[in-house]
């Protein structure tokens, strides 16, 4: 049993959970949504964290669909890493979405972690910030004053901090349809299988007819409080020809880019620097072997 | 804050009322004296709650009790009505005691539900499927040896046809 006290609120609307979440806030009460819980629940056992209101979403319908719209998908923020590796949709037209939420924990927590819990509680070693980063993926966010999109690089603000307020809700995350040529990847490196990642890369790339790069992609979590994405090198070897040399240029503008690692029990900050250049290196490659 | 809740667990529909603090694993260990169901850690790691909601195995100590009504639960008991009813062993109960899959017993029930849901995702899983399978459950006994030689028995001997036995 929990021991701190709090009042359980289970709203079948997101109007309502944001009426609730807009109360507690102008009452200066303390406030959490519960999604999936899977840090939640164990923060809140531990005495972590204590709120005095917990809004489930767990009871609003509709917040788990997965539905292409145009050259996007949209994905319901209560999609599970479960559903989301399994959806056939996913795996068709943003395979490194699936690949990246297979990877997550365990089947246990895959079966009721959400897509959405993961954004909103944004541990910096969690999986899904840098590949929504570095697929320019845009964040549905409802507010008592109405609804705003926000891209994935903006949601993602400090250690463990998101632009949204207390009384706001995300409800859906939209991702492009990846070309079917795209290459894709995300690997990590973590102390067991399932863990938090020490270090993750993210890579898409995509090839030209004569083996030159069309384009390319590459997000990093580890290698800073917030998900870094390669802007830089990822314009300047557009064009270039996709080769050994190519692959270590990335890795190498990745180490480059791993500017402030959060030091941890079992990497500290050099090392972690280290392993940002061995996981781009393995992602870019995967990707590379995967573009057609 | 108390709340009344009224869900399924093990085919019974159950009303109960729960403080909005007690985890699903202490209420169906504490209220419906459910004590096949462990807890461990307490912190999403171990596995050793683990319970199928709705059909999928998930961690019991992460999830509010009050925040699962109308939902279906199964645990480790209702698993084994069937067999308990037969006196046979189910045929996953009966590869774990054959190759001595465990020894304290503490991580087996959970262990036993995640080897289900492995077996029905994937009947013939490789070693590799079956170690990614039971990730989520800890054995500090076996060293797993002995559990993946259970599961790779079961894989290659039972029926999963519909007129067989099966890992229901």
């Amino acid at each position: 049993m929990i021991r701190a006290p709090f009042q359980l609120h289970r709203p079948h609307s997101i109007d309502e959970a944001v009426r609730l979440l807009s109360q507690c806030v102008q009452n200066g009460e303390d406030v959490k949504l519960l999604a999936g819980g899977q840090s939640l629940m164990p923060s809140m056992n531990l005495g972590l964290v204590a709120p005095a209101h917990i809004v489930s979403l767990n009871h609003v319908a509709g917040l788990d669909s997965i539905r292409r719209d145009g050259d996007m998908l949209a994905i319901g923020a209560g999609t599970t890493h479960h559903a989301l590796a399994e959806s056939e949709v996913v795996q068709a037209h943003c395979p490194i979405l699936s690949e990246t939420a297979a990877c997550i924990g365990d089947v246990q927590v895959r079966n009721r972690g959400t897509l959405g819990g993961s954004i909103g509680h944004f541990d910096p070693a969690a999986d899904y910030p840098p590949v929504l980063v570095l697929l320019d993926a845009a964040c549905q966010i409802v507010s008592p004053s109405g609804e705003r999109t926000v891209a994935a690089k903006d949601v993602f603000v400090d250690y463990m901090t998101t632009s949204l307020s207390a009384d706001e809700v995300l409800t859906e995350i939209r991702v492009p349809v990846l070309p079917s040529d795209t290459g894709t990847a995300y690997v990590k490196f973590t102390r067991v299988e399932g863990g938090f990642a020490i270090v993750g890369a993210g890579a898409c790339l995509r090839l030209n007819p004569d083996n030159t790069c069309r384009s390319i992609r590459v997000g990093i979590c580890g290698a800073a409080p917030v998900p870094v994405r390669l802007t830089a090198i990822e314009d300047t070897l557009t064009g270039k020809a996709v080769d050994d040399a190519f692959v270590e240029m990335v890795a190498a503008a990745a180490y480059e880019s791993a500017h402030d690692p959060v030091a941890e029990l079992h990497a500290d900050a050099d090392y972690k620097r280290e392993m940002v250049r061995v996981f781009t290196r393995r992602a870019v490659k995967t990707a590379w072997e995967r573009a057609d | 804050m108390q709340t009344t809740i009224q869900l399924i667990v093990n085919n019974t529909p159950c009303e109960a009322t729960v403080d909005t603090r007690t985890l699903l694993v202490d209420f169906l260990r504490d209220q419906l004296d459910l004590t096949g169901t462990h807890l461990g850690c307490a912190t999403g790691n171990c596995g050793a709650c683990t319970v199928m909601l709705d059909g999928l195995t998930v961690k019991a100590c992460t999830i509010l009790a009050a925040d699962v009504a109308g939902s279906t639960v199964t645990t480790i008991e209702g698993w084994t009505q069937d067999a308990r009813q037969s006196g046979d062993l189910h045929p996953i109960q009966a590869a774990f005691v054959k190759h001595h899959a465990l020894q304290c017993g503490f991580c087996t029930p959970g262990m036993v539900l995640s080897v289900q849901q492995l077996l029905k995702e994937k009947p013939h899983p490789t070693e590799a499927e079956i170690r990614h399978g039971i990730a989520g459950n800890l054995c500090r006994c076996t060293g797993y040896a002995s559990i993946v030689k259970a599961v790779q028995e079961i894989a290659t001997t039972t029926s999963l046809s519909p007129g067989g036995r099966g890992l229901g």
